[in-house]
């Protein structure tokens, strides 16, 4: 296969990848409000569930340790690695949202993300550590009998499917009441709860479907590049996600799309091969960086909403029951 | 509590039942070792308004926040609906019934005007995720309902041409409308209002007062806050006087007004 071809097969899947992730952080920040600083564990945590349960037990003679290995087939591991993720955002949420406005959930998540970190990191029977999993089978690989370039193709389609239903979902997710509800949260925690809203289960519930959305991505990256290790989840790339979701436009599925296609793939991973300066090998990577950070000023500065702002809800038309009589009397007493 | 009807300028009839919907006995509310509200008792009549007064201070705020919900019952007791708040969440006490508004007008700024009245109504087939993937209909059903009854709303309170305006762009008046409007979706038994005429004009607050007086003619209970007494005067039927947290007073405006305790708290006194 050419390796432009090869290449931007690679990028396609990442793309596809990074808008599950955006949607999912979309729910919890853009739409619920919820500040989640730890967004990339949960796709980390996805990641090792489903690598380890695609992968058979442990061999003591491979030099990796890790816990599960079940050796199970597609798409179990993959469902597993959302579930479990999803089960840690909820594990997270009674301590964050129980009792705690933003700004100091957002802490508390830093904290969780750093501990979560440092315990998968250092802690080798777990997940191997700092040297990561590798290995895990291809999915459906062998049942297909496909080679490695025609499998690249299918593995794509395979991406592409998942991330088109998983999109149908959020949507509907999105501009159902649920998603009313939660926009309402955002704006105003206090008067949603004076009318009756149990805010603390929504925000549950969105913390839960989010981090459901981070565990599928985090799994089908470990399914397409059979490996993972802490290198490729540090803190930051959670703010990767938040500066995407700012720049496409928060609470608009679309928005996080565009901004999904604009900051991790094209600023982060095309310019990944972008000749080196001589004798300064990161200074790229780091240039890269600060594209984002002023992408992102210079959006909050002159575009706050994003690129693609959340819409205003669209309602059936319906006929009033009574004329409109009222208005002329109202602009009377509001001067 | 027998109002005195022939006494007021414009006749109001007296409360439609006699049991009090909403008893607040010996509460007691501390901030560290201040106490906001001290042993206050007062109940409000089913059907009537009732309104809250006193001076700056007094723990009325304080009293709202307790009652419902959103500070937790420290002493004494509240019974809504024959029912005590003890250790009811806000949400649930609201679920119950019983709906209160803000001081400062709290609109959902980012979403329009129809989507702000779409949020109260409780219960909604449509905030259950089951039922919005697997019984779609039944969700969009209730929506065109629930539109329907809100863009009634909003035309009763003369907000229908603003329906597709964002909650923030509205005047500090239209916001207050808004905010009544707002309440009325989640279909309250009674409503609790801290200071819904607070900085609006005087054509405006009239215009407020005459939904409240609208509302009680509904069946509803109503229990505000309100600095104007030529407003209470016209539309309350009972009036409580809280000064220093607890209950100077009770009665009509008529009977509040020549009270000596009251005169003196009002004038900076006591």
């Amino acid at each position: 296969m050419d390796a432009t071809i090869a290449y931007l097969l690679t990028l396609a899947v990442y793309y596809f990848i990074f808008n599950i992730q955006t949607w999912g952080l979309n729910l919890q920040f853009g739409v619920a409000g919820i500040l989640n600083f730890a967004y990339i564990i949960f796709f980390a945590v996805g990641a090792y569930i489903t690598g380890t349960f695609a992968l058979p037990h442990a061999d003591p003679f491979s030099g990796q340790t890790y816990f599960f290995g079940f050796a199970l087939p597609f798409p179990i591991p993959l469902i597993a690695g959302g579930l479990v993720a999803a089960a840690l955002g909820l594990l997270v949420g009674v301590i964050a949202l129980k009792r705690l406005r933003s700004d100091y959930m957002a802490i508390v998540t830093v904290s969780v993300g750093a501990i979560v970190y440092d315990i998968i990191g250092n802690y080798f029977p777990l997940f191997n550590g700092q040297d990561g999993i590798s290995g895990v089978p291809f999915p459906l690989q062998t049942r297909l009998g496909l080679d490695y370039n025609t499998y690249q193709w299918f593995f794509m389609g395979l991406a592409g499917v998942i991330m088109l239903i998983l999109f149908l979902i959020i949507q509907r997710i999105t501009h159902s009441p649920f998603g009313r509800t939660l926009r309402s949260i955002r704006e105003d925690q206090d008067v949603s709860e004076a009318f009756g809203k149990d805010t603390f289960r929504y925000r549950m519930i969105a913390m839960a479907i989010g981090c459901f959305y981070a565990g599928v991505a985090g799994g089908l990256l470990i399914e397409y590049i059979s490996a993972f290790n802490p290198s490729g989840w540090t803190a930051g790339e959670t703010f990767v996600l938040f500066a995407a979701l700012i720049i496409g436009g928060r609470g608009n599925n679309w928005g996080a799309a565009l901004g999904a296609l604009l900051v991790p793939v094209i600023f982060q991973e095309a310019t990944r091969y972008l000749p080196q300066f001589p004798n300064s090998d990161t200074l790229v990577p780091a240039l890269r960086n600060v594209v984002v950070g002023v992408l992102l000023i210079v959006t909050l500065w002159f575009r706050p909403q994003g690129l693609l702002p959340e819409r205003k809800a669209k309602f059936p038309k319906v006929q009033l029951d009574a004329p409109e009589n009222k208005q002329e009397e109202a602009d009377v007493a509001l001067g | 509590m027998s109002p005195s009807a022939e006494a007021q300028p414009q006749p109001v009839a007296p409360a439609t039942t006699t049991a009090p919907i909403l008893r607040v006995e010996h509460v007691t509310h501390a901030f560290g070792g201040v106490n906001a509200i001290n042993d206050c008792s007062f109940e409000v009549q089913t059907g009537s308004i009732t309104a809250l007064i006193g001076p700056n201070g007094a723990g009325k705020s304080t009293m709202v926040n307790v009652i419902s919900g959103f500070y937790p019952l420290q002493q004494g007791q509240i019974l809504f609906d024959g029912q005590s708040v003890r250790g009811l969440a806000a949400h649930s006490i609201a679920q119950r019934g019983l709906i209160r508004t803000f001081q400062i007008s709290r609109d959902y700024g980012a979403m329009t005007v129809l989507e702000n009245l779409m949020v109260p109504p409780k219960h909604q087939v449509g905030e259950n995720l089951f039922n919005v993937f697997f019984r779609p209909w039944l969700v969009a059903r209730e929506e065109k309902e629930l539109v329907r009854k809100a863009l009634d709303m909003l035309n009763t309170f003369g907000l229908y041409e603003k329906r597709e305006d964002y909650a923030r762009s509205l005047s500090g008046g239209q916001k207050r409308l808004l905010e009544m409007a707002r309440a009325l979706m989640a279909d309250p038994k009674m409503l609790l209002l801290d200071e819904p005429m607070a900085g609006v004009n005087p054509a405006l607050a009239d215009r407020l007062a005459q939904h409240i007086m609208d509302l009680r003619g509904k069946g509803l209970t109503v229990l505000m806050i309100e600095h104007n007494l030529g407003i209470v005067d016209q539309i309350a039927q009972d009036v409580v006087v809280m000064a220093n947290g607890t209950t100077l007073a009770r009665g009509t405006m008529v009977e509040i007004r020549s009270h000596p305790e009251v005169i003196s708290a009002y004038l900076g006194g006591a």
